[in-house]
């Protein structure tokens, strides 16, 4: 016997604070000489969308502020889960995080329960451009109101429902089908809308429970259906594209105050990491979409997104406390346009 | 930083409670780099404590109790005399098939070594057998039962390192296995042999076995519900946890009626209690462990220990010395908390799987509880039997080479340790 | 002193067992929910975390009063003065990291009260949740400094 090289692929979905990664503890960077280093902490794994945008933007600010900040990341949650990490940016004793916009960071920025409101995005362009836009920097601005510098958005993705059972065009398509989701009443009220049943699964258990069948089907991004491996106890992924989760930088105000001059240039690298993020996963996703096509998965590309925006809109109701109606109009008008 | 960890080790040695001991070295440590983080004492602590599959440690201590009060060990007890009562070696191999069985109820060594020791050792005692052979072979059985799933100390590992509980509990059934086989070809050795342990029952009749049978059933349905469970992946480790509480109350309050409803009362306390020490220290051990990450010493661990450190031999060698000794003073849950930190990153360096890693300081931390000074597991059968520890010494090396024979095998034979965790979920494909 | 003692430790010990009852209860409600009633109870998970972390802390402050937690003990036969010694050392280990315990789990609890951060499924402050820390903590301190003074 001998001890193999093979490494366990995983990836947390960035959704809820138990799904995190295990595998592959990033070895922080030797600081060198920076004036400033700044620890940037996320939930996932070395090949999760965060670390990517990590790494990334690790290089970016060498490179904007010639080595005078250094940042320093620690994946695998090992300075604790979002939950734990939204709260040390706010008290300043974590300088930066990147979450997913709609799980822990929602139930301190309510508002951010916009992007668990299902169907009301039309596609990626329709989110870069009111991320992009005032829309995206209202909403850093309450993240603002809320103690701690919103520093843009990476991407954990358009999320798609994939299913053991069949086809996902309309959603009648859903009816009877138990689906796990993050446990929350806006994922309860999403698919009880829809006739499914909402079933929540703890992520590290959820490539068995799909295997045995204990839930018929779940909900990701295409970068976790593929580094997961749930393509492999899946027959049917549906490009659904639901919701789409960002992934808000944050920062605490104690590293601004710290920053000084430098506030500028990193800002400016997190939004260059914003496209490179963008383009690197669509290329990522392309791929992704080839390699389970050729595993046997039946992907469906056409789905009715006006009939499952008319069967969810009594969802809103239920984040209707937090997420002002005024906010999803914006939203909605523009898909108008 | 890193004279922490040595502060860490003089402190528990000098009799501080292991938790605060923990709790204390990293307050420590904050207060001298940066002491705005303090407020991570508390915040760490609470989500070391907040996990789901902790939940399963009060579970399974709960079932084990309801178990041991409701009768479930005497029936047990009988059956296993039954079924190799009558083999050379006699009431020897009723104790380790005995505890073997136990094993797979309870996720603890000492629920084991008392419930059976205090049947086992002065029935054996009447036979004739020395109590000092009885007590420690009772004592080395028990250290099965960390093993044979379910498993307290697999749990703590399995949160700590963030691998799943399911695949360390299927990982854990060969080695249990080999532990209790190997003591029993040594006690059939010895009943072949000798007159110790030779003492034996007649061979059952077919009734005997059958009404011996119908009684232990009952007993012998909770591991296969718990394990068929786990591995067919219908429950997690928590839920199985709970399924074996709700069955053992039904099993003890109403089928066997061992169990009355007014003791249930100190069940739940001292249940409450004892999952009070062990998660209170896996809280503070995640304050150390966030330190740990904070200041990257794993790392600064791997650099000290330099070339050792990629090759996994002789890092699985000198892990194994190293929790060898520290097991002689240490109890399981302690160690478990505090060497999976600073273990896991070198083993996985080296490319050691961590499943496989699991197992290893499972078995070797449990061999600690039969080593002498702290060997928690003879103090509870020593009290039974009413010998000091150092008397069982002659009878205890041979037992304890055999469980370090097993311990070399799962160190040094990767491929057979994660064959069944790997290829498990597979049996039970759907397709 | 010896009835305050007894208050604390029965307050203590109720809130433990109830808090471990809920929390046995609620898991096999959960289970109960997903395997045979085929659906879920949404806000099971984060109800019986929390339960389970007052099971634990509560469970703490009984362990404090009754030198429960687990520690090695060589020094048995070790002479006077290191018995004393030892004695005094893990006096001021426990109660330092008690009183940074209670101090600064109060702060964390103002803090997530000024946050307003709540729990996603319940009706309920997160803030709530940390309350556990500093109630237990400054429990603990009572039977530690009781031990300081007998
Ligand atoms: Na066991
Ligand atoms: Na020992």
């Amino acid at each position: 016997g001998g001890f193999d090289d093979e490494e366990a692929d995983n990836g947390g979905d960035g959704g809820d604070p138990a799904e995190e990664g295990d595998e592959d503890v990033d070895e922080p960077e030797d600081a060198g000489d920076a004036e400033v280093t700044l620890r940037l902490a996320h939930s996932a794994s070395e090949d999760h969308q965060y670390n990517i945008a990590a790494e990334h933007f690790q290089e970016e600010v060498a490179e904007q502020t010639d080595g005078d900040v250094a940042i320093e990341i620690h994946g695998n949650a090992t300075l604790g889960g979002e939950g734990e990490a939204i709260e040390q940016v706010l008290d300043g004793s974590l300088a930066m995080t990147t979450v997913a916009a709609d799980s822990n960071l929602a139930n301190t920025v309510s508002e951010m329960n916009l992007f668990g409101i299902p169907y009301i995005f039309e596609d990626e362009d329709h989110v870069y451009d009111m991320l992009d836009g005032d829309l995206g920097d209202d909403m850093l601005g309450m993240v603002g109101d809320n103690g701690m510098v919103g520093m843009g958005y990476w991407e954990v993705g358009m999320r798609h429902i994939t299913n053991s059972q069949q086809e996902i065009e309309s959603p009648e398509d859903m009816d009877g089908l138990s689906i796990r989701v993050q446990p929350s009443p806006v994922w309860e009220a999403h698919m009880n809308a829809l006739g499914a049943s909402p079933t929540p699964v703890d992520f590290d258990e959820l490539y068995s429970s799909l295997d045995q069948g204990v839930v018929d089907g779940q909900e990701n991004p295409l970068p976790t259906i593929d580094s997961m491996n749930f393509y492999e106890v899946q027959e049917y992924v549906s490009l659904t594209g639901h919701t789409y989760t960002p992934a808000v930088v944050l920062m605490s105000e104690d590293a601004q105050d710290e920053l000084g001059e430098h506030f500028e240039d990193v800002q400016a690298a997190v939004e260059a990491t914003t496209e490179f993020h963008r383009d690197e996963l669509s290329q990522m996703e392309d791929d992704v979409i080839e390699r389970i096509e050729d595993a046997g998965v039946t992907i469906t590309e056409e789905v009715d997104h006006e009939a499952f925006l008319e069967a969810t809109e009594d969802v809103r109701e239920e984040v209707s406390d937090d997420v002002p109606s005024e906010l999803v109009d914006r939203v909605l008008e523009h898909a108008d346009d | 930083m890193i004279w922490l960890i040595p502060l860490l080790f003089v402190l528990i040695l000098l009799r501080v409670p292991i938790a605060f001991a923990l709790g204390f070295v990293s307050l420590l440590g904050i207060l001298l780099t940066d002491p705005g983080l303090l407020v991570n004492i508390p915040r760490q602590l609470f989500s070391g404590i907040e996990s789901f599959t902790l939940i399963a440690v009060p579970l399974f201590i709960l079932a084990g109790e309801i178990m041991t009060k409701g009768g479930m060990s005497k029936r047990l007890i009988q059956f296993a005399q039954m079924t190799v009562g009558f083999l050379p070696g006699g009431m020897a191999l009723v104790i380790i098939v005995a505890s073997m069985f136990f094993s797979a109820l309870t996720g603890t060594a000492i629920a084991a070594a008392a419930a059976i020791g205090g049947m086992m050792i002065p029935a054996m005692k009447e036979q004739g057998y020395d109590p000092r052979f009885s007590a420690s072979l009772v004592a080395t059985s028990s250290t099965i039962g960390p093993i044979i799933p379910p498993s307290i100390v697999l749990i703590l590992y399995g949160v700590i390192a963030g691998v799943s509980i399911s695949d360390l509990f299927v990982a854990g059934v060969l080695p249990g296995v080999l532990m209790g086989l190997g003591l029993l070809i040594y006690c059939v050795y010895l009943g072949i042999k000798n007159k110790e342990g030779r003492m034996r029952n007649s061979l059952p009749s077919i009734r005997e076995l059958i009404v011996g049978f119908k009684d232990a059933i009952l007993a012998l349905m909770m591991p296969v519900i718990i394990l068929g469970g786990i591995i067919s992946g219908a429950f997690t480790a928590t839920e199985s946890g709970v399924i074996a509480v709700a069955y053992a109350l039904i099993i003890a309050l109403f089928v066997y009626r061992d169990l009355h409803w007014k003791q249930l009362y100190s069940v739940f306390m001292d249940a409450g209690r004892t999952t009070a020490t062990i998660v209170f220290l896996i809280g503070n051990a995640s304050i150390f462990i966030w330190l740990l990450s904070y200041h990257n010493l794993p790392q600064q661990l791997v650099d000290i220990l330099g070339p050792v450190a990629d090759n996994p031999y002789l890092l699985l060698l000198v892990i194994n010395i190293v929790l060898l000794i520290a097991g002689t003073f240490i109890d399981t849950i302690s160690a478990v908390s505090i060497f999976t930190p600073l273990f896991l990153p070198l083993a996985e360096q080296a490319n050691v799987d961590p499943i496989h890693f699991g197992i290893i300081l499972a078995v070797n931390l449990t061999i600690g509880m039969v080593t002498p000074p702290l060997g928690v597991a003879l103090f509870v059968t020593g009290r039974i039997a009413d010998i000091k520890v150092p008397a069982m010494f002659k009878y205890l090396l041979p037992q304890l080479a055999i469980l370090l024979l097993v311990l070399v095998f799962v160190t040094y034979l990767p491929d057979v340790m994660t064959y069944l965790p790997e290829n498990y979920e597979a049996w039970f494909d759907n397709g | 002193m010896v009835k305050v003692d007894q208050w604390i430790e029965r307050f203590s010990a109720l809130l433990m067992f109830v808090s471990l009852i809920v929390t046995v209860g609620v898991t096999l409600l959960q289970v109960i929910y997903r395997y045979v009633l085929n659906t879920s109870l949404v806000w099971g998970q984060e109800a019986v975390l929390i339960t389970f972390v007052y099971t634990v802390l509560f469970g703490a402050v009984i362990c404090v009063k009754h030198y429960d937690h687990l520690q090695v003990d060589l020094l048995e036969n070790a002479p006077g003065w290191v018995q004393r010694f030892s004695r005094l050392l893990e006096n001021i280990v426990t109660t330092a990291f008690i009183v940074v315990l209670l101090f600064y789990g109060g702060i964390l609890f103002l803090d997530n009260l000024a946050s307003g951060t709540t729990v996603a499924t319940l009706p309920v402050e997160q803030a709530y949740v940390y309350l556990a820390i500093p109630l237990s903590a400054v429990l603990m301190l009572y039977f530690q400094v009781r031990r300081w003074v007998t």
